[in-house]
Order: structure tokens, then sequence, then C-alpha cells
């Protein structure tokens, strides 16, 4: 099956713009694995993204400034997992404007369909909150700082089941 | 994001990612992926196609109760020809309004001027 080599692809963008590193993507051999402990119906079940987005107040208003690319202070940022979709505004513009539509928070966020399957029994329950990190270059801050700090989060609040959705 | 979903398989979480980059997440390891041959920031589905988004979820949720062994990879939608049409069509497109853009500037810059010679004319008299 065809699909994109990103990895090739941005090599191949830095090198046309004269730099002789390229970026270094994570590789790793092993893989840590943990499997289902109980059935989805009796799981708890978290949202972990890493979508730029700010929540609205009822009035329509930004509770925060968006804030799209990643630091060295620690950034996870919480969404309490019955915020209406409707009051989630993307704030990406790195998206191919004439493919994607960010009006449409379920593509990438889908609160709406995890509610779904929580009332058709499907999951048992949601976590308290959702989670929400920025992308970063520096892989050690997301594998020692931002990581943990969901692990943290998650365990607190007794998630069994986490599904992420990378844009 | 990958890396994220170490950190939480190691600490006891299961854990599915939805992608649009197969090759980013599985370079990084991934525990269990779900790989959606759509332009990147589609992760959960088509926009505006909830039925798409159900059918996305579900498949996530299959892997994580069948898979037994660490860096499954999974795509549910293997004949979905969305990146087909992404990478033929953006850049025409893109070209496509550039042109028409510019042609309806210079039309609009052209009548306004047309129409500023006439109103001048007209009332000059």
């Amino acid at each position: 099956m065809e699909y994109i080599r990103y990895i090739d692809k941005t090599h191949e963008y830095y090198r046309s713009l004269g730099y002789e590193k390229t970026y270094n993507y994570a590789y790793n051999e092993d893989i840590p694995f943990t499997p289902l402990k109980k059935p989805l119906s009796e799981s708890r079940v978290a949202l972990v993204t890493t979508a730029s987005f700010v929540l609205l107040d009822e009035a329509g208003n930004p509770r925060e400034a968006p804030r799209m690319l990643g630091t060295n202070e620690l950034e996870v940022f919480t969404v309490p997992s019955d915020w209406p979709a409707e009051r989630i505004l993307s704030t990406s513009e790195d998206h191919d404007r004439y493919q994607t539509d960010m009006q449409d928070v379920n593509a990438f966020f889908p609160t709406t369909r995890m509610q779904e399957f929580l009332n058709q029994g499907v999951l048992g329950m949601l976590s308290r909150n959702y989670y929400r990190t920025l992308p970063n270059y520096s892989q050690r801050k997301t594998t020692e700082t931002d990581g943990p700090e969901i692990l943290r989060q998650c365990l607190e609040d007794n998630v069994d089941v986490a599904l992420l959705t990378p844009v | 994001m990958s890396l994220v979903a170490r950190v939480l398989e190691t600490g006891g979480i299961s854990t599915v990612t939805y992608t649009n980059a197969r090759d980013i997440a599985a370079s990084a390891g991934n525990p269990r992926q779900i790989f959606l041959n759509y332009p990147l920031g589609n992760p959960a589905g088509r926009p505006h196609d909830p039925d798409n988004q159900r059918d996305v979820l579900r498949a996530g949720l299959k892997l994580l109760e069948e898979s037994d062994k660490p860096g499954s990879v999974v795509n549910p939608f293997a004949r979905d020809a969305w990146i087909t049409v992404y990478r033929i069509q953006s850049p025409t497109l893109a070209l496509t309004e550039r042109v028409l853009g510019s042609c309806l500037e210079f039309f609009l810059l052209g009548l306004s001027g047309n129409l500023a010679f006439f109103l001048s004319q007209t009332f000059i008299r």
C-alpha cells in the first residue's frame, strides 16, 4: 500500500534548505506493552492529543491564549471529558486547508464519538479529564516531563486505557 | 505522541494511537497503531463524517482487544483513497485558485478604473 514517508520527506526538505544534519526522529527497537486488563465496557478511558485548540466559555470567548509549539516548561493541559465539542476551537494553521477542515474537532479529537460509545455501553467510563500536550522537538522533554505528567494524572484518575490522537 | 504512548504503557495503561504518519509512529516504537492514510490532522477520521469517525474509533478498540504483541499496525481503510486525492489535487487546486484570484483582481481593478472614469465623465458634464 502506498503512503507518504514523512521521515524521508522531512529529511529531503532539510537537505534542500542546506542543512547537513537532519531531524533525528525517535527510533526504538523495544516496545513497551500493557495488555488490556478488563473488557472495554468496564474500562475507564482517556483521550490524549497534540492538537492545538482552546476551550471557549459559554459566551464563546477563549478561556486561554492559544499556544502552538512546545517550550521547555511542563505542558500538559486538561479538558473536562464532558466538554462539548462545539466549545472547542482549533487554532492550528498548519494543515492543508484544501483537504481538511478544522471546524469538526471530532476528526482529530473524537470527544463526541467517545460520549456516544459511553452512552452505548461500549466504554465503561470516561476519565475525568482528557489531556493535551504540545508537539515538541525535544524527545527528552516528552519522555521525561510531559509524558510522565500525563501518566501521573491518568493513574490518579484510575485510567485503564488511553486513546491517542497526534495531529 | 508515540513517546507518550510508551510512557503510559510502561506505567500500566493500554494505549492505541490513531495516526496519519505511519512511519514516524512505527520508528518511535508505538505499541498499537491504527493508521489512516489521510492527510495530517485527521487521525480520528474524516471531518463531518460521523459514521467514518465511529468506524475509526471502533477499529482502535478492536485492536486493543485483539493485539497480543507490541508494535502492531492496522489500516482499517486500506482502500480509502483520500490521500491520493490529496497528493494529486492539492497543488493543482492551489495553482488554480491563485490564477483565478489574479484574474479576478485584475478584472475588478479594471472595472473600478472604468467606473471611476465613467463617473468622472458623467458628472463633469
